[in-house]
């Protein structure tokens, strides 16, 4: 849901600041939405192919559970990198306060400059990159940031026990058989299996070594 | 602010509720003399505190949602033949009907909170709905956790 607000966050700030019709930024807030996209779909993964548990229960699907603790420590800050590129300067120059709005000395200055965009105001632009920034860079969001890159487990742990859970669950045997298969089709003297053919016939070296 | 002349609601026994806390009643529940320090003074009032008092009504929206429209949504009954209801992560799930409204009742209720509320009370129940379906991984103190051994 996080991952909702920032993205909708994201897509009016590009609004705001005039840069969503830049093909570079557009392809960085692309990846945005497809990581909310690859969370929620990891979700539905979890709950909608359950793994077995005590007689009776269920619980969610272990392996996209665990791909969902790695992805989200790369995500976040990935997330993070995206908003201060796009957004860059634009997360620099606010007022450094409402109450800057409420004075008319200030205010002559603020509404020209500071406006945005795609008809947003002053007013709105500041408030909405002011919203941005707490998210992602004041001691608020930095603090979510180093929250979301652990929340998981330390980022060792999250990626080494995907490793145990697949030797477990007999997963790594099935992905080595997979590849094994692969190297049993052939050896030094060409295919192994009837159905491929070995080119003797055009190459240079095949049948030479002998 | 409501006012009670009562004990306070979270001192009941538990059996005796069949309805989780209403906004109101959570507050009042956090008025119970609890240590909270903070700029090394003691806080005498989480609710009204400058430090907590927003959060405090944050997390209180999230009991508000169990009893307005999206009650539906975020709620199942409980198995307790009270006729109470909870909030459907804390149900041991059976199903994978079960398992997407858990994930439905997560995402609504973290929806309240803007997505920012990292634990809110349904972030235990991934925990606690464990107790009674896999007491054996307890042992030797399983009895404790098996909701049936219960009076």
């Amino acid at each position: 849901m996080k991952l909702d607000f920032i993205a909708g966050l994201l897509l009016k700030s590009v609004e705001a600041t005039g840069a969503k019709d830049f093909r570079g930024v557009q392809v960085q807030v692309g990846e945005v939405l497809a990581f909310r996209n690859l969370f929620w779909g990891l979700t539905d993964a979890m709950a909608r192919t359950v793994t077995p548990w005590t007689p009776g229960y269920v619980s969610p699907n272990l392996e996209y559970g665990l791909a969902y603790r790695v992805m989200a420590n790369i995500a976040y800050t990935r997330l993070r990198e995206v908003i201060e590129n796009v957004l860059a300067s634009a997360l620099i120059y606010l007022p450094s306060h409402a109450n800057d709005f409420k004075v008319p000395e200030v205010r002559k200055y603020l509404d020209p400059y500071v406006r945005g965009s795609n008809n947003y105001g002053a007013e709105e632009r500041v408030k909405l990159i002011k919203l941005m920034w707490d998210s992602i860079g004041t001691e608020f969001g930095s603090r979510h940031a180093l929250y979301e890159r652990n929340y998981f487990g330390n980022h060792e742990n999250i990626r080494t026990e995907v490793i145990a859970i697949a030797d477990m669950m007999g997963q790594s045997a099935k992905y080595k058989g997979f590849a094994e298969q692969c190297l049993a089709e052939y050896d030094l003297n060409g295919w192994t299996v009837p159905d491929l053919i070995n080119p003797d016939d055009v190459s240079v070296v095949m049948g030479n070594a002998a | 602010m409501s006012t009670t002349l009562e004990a306070p609601i979270a001192a009941t026994k538990p059996q005796q509720r069949s309805k989780p806390f209403t906004s109101s009643e959570y507050l009042d529940s956090l008025r119970d003399g609890r240590e909270i320090w903070i700029y090394g003074e003691r806080v005498k009032d989480v609710t009204t505190h400058p430090a907590f008092r927003n959060t405090v009504r944050m997390l209180a929206r999230l009991y508000d949602a169990l009893h307005d429209e999206r009650k539906d949504i975020i709620c199942t009954p409980t198995d307790t033949g009270n006729g109470g209801y909870t909030h459907k992560f804390f149900k041991a799930p059976t199903s994978v009907e079960d398992m997407v409204g858990g994930r439905d009742a997560i995402a609504a209720w973290a929806r309240v909170t803007y997505g920012w509320m990292g634990r809110a009370p349904d972030y235990k129940a991934a925990f606690l709905a464990t107790l009674g379906a896999n007491p054996d991984f307890y042992q030797p103190f399983d009895e404790n956790v098996d909701a049936r051994g219960l009076p």
